[in-house]
């Protein structure tokens, strides 16, 4: 009996599920597995058109840049969530890490926006190199190392907000451009374009890079992946550490969009983060995803949000429905892709 | 086998290491503790010979050695930290106090009654409590005000009758917003309405008072109603979603403030009126854009109760004074246009956005400025 | 390893000292983690002025609802799976019993109670089986029904309140206002849930059945367990115990309150509790019965810090230390145990 009995892919249990029926189920079945990203679009196209019909006004480029203004930082967020995923990993810290981040760059804005960014962006790949490490060399489960890291930080600049940090929470007028403004006769938002940078990063480098592809191995057989020499414990110090400075770039950017820092700066993000990548069909067996969903879930969230707040619906509904849509998600796509 | 054995000694070592880490930390609490409890008995024992002076140091020091017990249940919000530092500042600068002990972490209502048993425990003379819930606390304060301990509840009300209470009347700070946006609309036109944390209490009570101000302008009509649960970036997508696709003429916030404001100014929209609280970053906001055509009231909800609280929970244990059951600080309206003067006054240039500009309260509270900014205890 | 099922296959030619040994190794993490709660209570005894009934009291009680969510989120996790929705069904329990409660009789309340948690325990079990039927990662169905459950509890309940009866308040906390010096009735209520399930999950087929699962889904395939049925036991005792939770939350504090955050908090709690009473994410391995030291560790850990004057925030930091400290030096030892082998 080994311990080291993660959670097995559950392919295992129940292998054949009813002889498969060759109809329209059938073929439909065929095309979300082949073309996940297909559904996520029509789910997407059929929640605007949703907003659209609540809130007329809604339907235009402007309502289409607040979208993407407000998508980008959990894309970004959640960026670091997929290539964690699909390590078999998972960050509950990338909350407290955009947080201490958007610190450390107002802190440092007297040596310059350059500089203080730079240094911003460094604290939080530090952070999630701390996180990698407590992972990979010590073996403490991802939940917890990166939870008890998130209350370690919240604790840490609970003290320091009071004190060095009182008067880090101005935001620079460069950060605040990058995270609220827009430019195209302010249609296309900075921060979409920090976003899509991001993107085309991590989808060609999954895609096509050696790491990229340990990244996939890892999550997919751990075992073997060991047995065939690659160090486990480097590739997933890398990837926490990617996942700290993903997270400190949104940080920045919400900074940015909200224009002070505080303590509770990023908190509303942390789930959705996961939610979005999990939503883009990156399973947390590992070894099974792209980003590109994971941008199509941060979308769908997004514009869940503004719906909820056009219905003016009450906290408790907005909460069912974001539960509910998550497991139906995750449902469809896991009914689709069970048979592969 | 014997290489197995060894996990029980692990973790008996273990704990030998956190059992000195832990002490490590304390170590360095226990020098200052005892440098400040060692002073007063120096002093006495040097004034000795005389005959008449001891007895007097002796009448200070007992009134001069009191503990105050703080429990709090929400960590890392400006609000409660300026509310414990006033306490704090408070305690130092009426020089009765000895120590605060702070019972102050994440937690729900039973997490408080345990927070408040341990206080009991440790013998303080008073417990200053901003409250989980109104009614959760009822037996704990009955058995804390059995044991002699003075109780008071700030923020929110307790049911409890042994109970002081000292609240900011969050009725009429819905109520005064409400009816200052409703009259520089003119009695008509489309309101946001971006309230606090569902199912808190205070945002029932602001609703309570908003509602009463809304039904003497039936021409005003809320198209919006949002959630922004205190939390900025909430309230700023939130915001931005609003101000952009909806028609509105004003902006009532439960205290989400600077970041509306911030949405106008990144989307490129003009200003509506709009009323928060007295958060510095509003206040900067109201006086640096004034002229760009924003107009803006502050409803004060000061964080100051605190201090209130400590300077009447001396009051009580000394028997100085005494005081009503219930202190109901009424909130002021302040906009900047009639009341400019009053917001500059107000404004702390070198204090960050999230912190609340008032600081003291008058009549109650004597310490400094810079007294809450330290943040410091006795 | 420390799992109750090969205890069966040892031979019963060993001496009494040999036996010793083995046991001691079996349980040596939940044999520390208990003389590390004894440690703390004994460390806690002599930082305050008067340590008495009143102080064992309140940790009794109050560590209930830790305790309760604990055993129920181990069983999940010794079962191969993570509830994240647990905190947010233990608040749902807490909001429903409180509203419903309120102004009963003894009786009456007593009736709600059951019937509380055989909701709870019912809603956890559609859960389990939707994750069984749907093969959807546990982390994902439970992260959705952490919001659904939190929305339940305030369409429930829409802001704090309600209350409950003295009786029940007696049952659960020895006291009919909640507070007293009364500590056999709240360690009775720990204790005795507590040995049922332990009992259960190490004498029980059903119970055992959950190991297997846990430990590997193949193998226990192949013997005969039934997966589904498993997993969905799994999840409809830890409902019944995230019920229990609530009304014990109903007692200690005579209301309900539905806010998101608590069950943020208590879910957060929930983990650290069964991770640090020595039981393994993954499954297949570990106790309840650590767990339960490991909650009320947890709980008695605020009142110490607190007596010692450390800063709050400080206390954050320490706990959060704490728990990697003690992750990581359990990974160490399972790093030199495989070496070993």
């Amino acid at each position: 009996m080994s311990v080291d009995s993660e959670p097995q892919a559950p392919q295992q249990a129940e292998q054949g599920d009813a002889g498969a029926a060759f109809g329209v189920t059938a073929r439909l079945r065929l095309l979300i597995a082949e073309r996940p990203i297909l559904v996520l679009l029509v789910v997407l196209a059929l929640l605007i058109a949703l907003t659209g019909a609540i809130e007329p006004r809604y339907l235009s480029l402007r309502g289409l840049r607040n979208t993407l203004l407000l998508a980008a930082p959990m894309g970004i967020m959640a960026a670091g969530q997929t290539v964690l995923m699909l390590t078999r990993g998972i960050d509950l810290s990338v909350a407290m890490v955009a947080t201490a981040a958007a610190y450390v760059v107002g802190f440092q804005a007297g040596a310059g926006v350059g500089t203080a960014l730079l240094l911003g962006l460094l604290t939080g790949a530090a952070l999630g190199a701390v996180n990698g490490i407590g992972v990979g060399v010590f073996r403490v489960h991802p939940l917890i190392m990166t939870l008890a890291m998130s209350s370690i930080l919240l604790g840490l600049f609970s003290q320091w907000a009071q004190t060095v940090l009182l008067g880090a929470t101005s935001v620079d007028p460069f950060v605040r451009l990058l995270g609220a403004g827009a430019f195209l006769g302010n249609l296309l938002p900075y921060n979409t374009l920090v976003w899509a940078g991001v993107a085309v990063v991590l989808i060609v480098g999954l895609r096509s890079s050696g790491l990229g592809r340990m990244i996939y191995a890892l999550g997919d057989n751990p075992v073997a992946t060991r047995l065939a020499g690659v160090r486990e414990w480097q590739v997933l110090i890398v990837v926490y550490a990617l996942s700290g400075f993903f997270a400190a770039l949104a940080g920045v950017l919400i900074a940015g969009q909200t224009g002070a820092v505080d303590l509770r700066l990023a908190q509303e993000f942390l789930l959705p983060s996961i939610a979005a990548a999990v939503i883009g069909g990156t399973s947390l067996f590992g070894g099974m995803g792209s980003y590109s969903g994971t941008i199509l879930g941060a979308l769908i969230l997004s514009v869940l949000n503004t719906m909820m707040v056009f219905l003016n619906a009450p906290q408790a509904l907005r909460q069912v429905v974001f539960g509910g849509i998550v497991i139906a998600l995750a449902w469809l796509y896991a009914a689709a892709t069970r048979d592969r | 086998m014997p290489k197995q054995k060894p996990s029980v000694w692990w973790l008996l070592a273990m704990l030998a290491a956190i059992a000195m880490l832990v002490a490590a930390c304390a170590e360095e609490e226990d020098v200052v503790d005892d440098e400040v409890d060692d002073e007063p008995v120096e002093d006495v024992e040097e004034e000795d010979p005389d005959e008449e002076e001891p007895e007097e140091e002796a009448v200070e020091d007992v009134e001069g050695d009191f503990v105050i017990g703080v429990s709090n249940t929400l960590v890392g919000n400006q609000w409660r930290e300026q509310m414990v530092c006033s306490i704090q500042a408070e305690s130092l600068a009426s020089g009765m106090v000895s120590d605060v002990v702070l019972a102050n972490r994440d937690t729900d209502a039973s997490g408080q009654i345990a927070d408040i048993e341990g206080l009991i425990g440790q013998g303080v003379d008073a417990i200053i409590v901003n409250p989980h819930d109104r009614t959760a606390l009822d037996d704990v304060i009955a058995a804390a005000d059995e044991q002699g301990i003075i109780v008071i509840s700030v923020d929110q009300a307790v049911t409890a009758e042994q109970a002081y209470n000292v609240t900011n009347d969050q009725v009429a700070y819905g109520e005064l917003g409400g009816r200052w946006l409703f009259e520089q609309l003119d009695g008509e036109g489309n309101v946001a309405y971006m309230r606090g944390g569902d199912g808190a209490p205070a945002d029932q009570d602001r609703d309570e008072g908003f509602q009463a101000a809304l039904a003497d302008f039936p021409d005003i009509e809320i198209i919006s109603e949002v959630f922004t649960g205190w939390d900025p970036s909430t309230g700023a997508s939130q915001a931005l979603d609003i101000i952009t696709t909806e028609d509105v003429d004003g902006i009532w916030t439960s205290g989400i403030d600077y970041p509306v404001v911030e949405q106008f100014e990144a989307a490129g929209e003009d200003f509506v009126p709009v009323v928060g609280a007295d958060n510095n970053g509003f206040i900067e906001q109201l006086i640096e854009l004034a002229d760009d055509g924003l107009t803006g009231a502050v409803v004060t909800n000061p964080p100051p109760v605190g201090g209130v609280a400590t300077a009447i929970a001396i009051d009580l244990l000394t028997g100085r004074e005494d005081h009503p059951q219930d202190t109901i600080l009424t909130p002021e309206v302040y906009d900047n246009i009639d009341d400019m003067a009053a917001l500059e006054d107000l404004y702390l240039p070198d204090l960050p956005q999230g912190f609340v500009a008032t600081m003291e309260f008058e009549g109650y509270t004597t310490y400094t400025q810079e007294q809450v900014l330290e943040c410091e205890g006795p | 390893m420390t799992t109750a099922t090969d205890e069966r296959a040892t031979s019963p030619a060993t001496t009494p000292g040999a036996r010793l040994q083995r046991w001691l190794r079996r349980h040596g993490w939940t044999i520390g983690v208990w003389l590390l709660l004894l440690a703390f209570i004994l460390w806690y005894a002599t930082l305050i002025p008067a340590f008495g009934e009143f102080q064992i009291a309140s940790i009794a009680r109050n560590s209930l609802p830790t305790v309760y969510l604990a055993l129920a989120q181990s069983v999940v996790v010794i079962a191969g799976g993570i509830d994240l929705g647990i905190g947010a069904l233990m608040v749902l329990a807490n909001s429903a019993s409180a509203l419903l409660m309120e102004d009963q009789s003894f009786a009456m309340t007593l009736v709600i109670a059951v019937g509380v948690v055989l909701g709870a325990a019912f809603l956890n079990a559609l859960v389990g089986l939707v994750i069984a039927v749907s093969e959807i990662p546990d982390v994902v169905v439970t992260l959705g029904m952490l919001f659904v459950y939190s929305g339940l509890a305030l369409l429930v309940l829409p802001s704090p309140g309600g209350g409950t009866s003295p009786g029940l308040r007696f049952l659960f906390t020895g006291s009919e206002t909640g507070v007293g010096t009364n500590y056999w009735m709240p360690i009775l209520m720990l204790a005795l849930p507590t040995a049922l399930l332990a009992w259960w999950m190490t004498r029980s087929r059903r119970g055992l059945s959950l190991y297997a699962i846990g430990s590997d889904l193949g193998a226990a395939y192949l013997s005969g367990v039934s997966i589904r049925r498993a997993k969905v036991v799994s999840y409809a005792v830890a409902g019944g115990f995230a019920g229990l939770a609530g009304i014990a939350l109903t007692t200690l504090a005579n209301s309900g309150d539905p806010r998101f955050i608590n069950a943020l908090n208590a879910l957060l709690a929930s983990l650290a509790a069964v991770v640090l009473g020595g039981i393994v994410l993954g499954g297949g391995v570990g106790s309840v019965v650590g767990a339960v030291a490991a909650g009320i560790i947890l709980f008695t850990l605020n009142p110490i810090l607190t007596a010692m004057g450390i800063d709050p925030n400080t206390t954050q930091v320490v706990r959060g230390v704490l728990i990697v400290l003690v992750m990581m030096v359990a990974g160490l030892l399972e790093w030199r145990r495989r070496r070993a082998e």
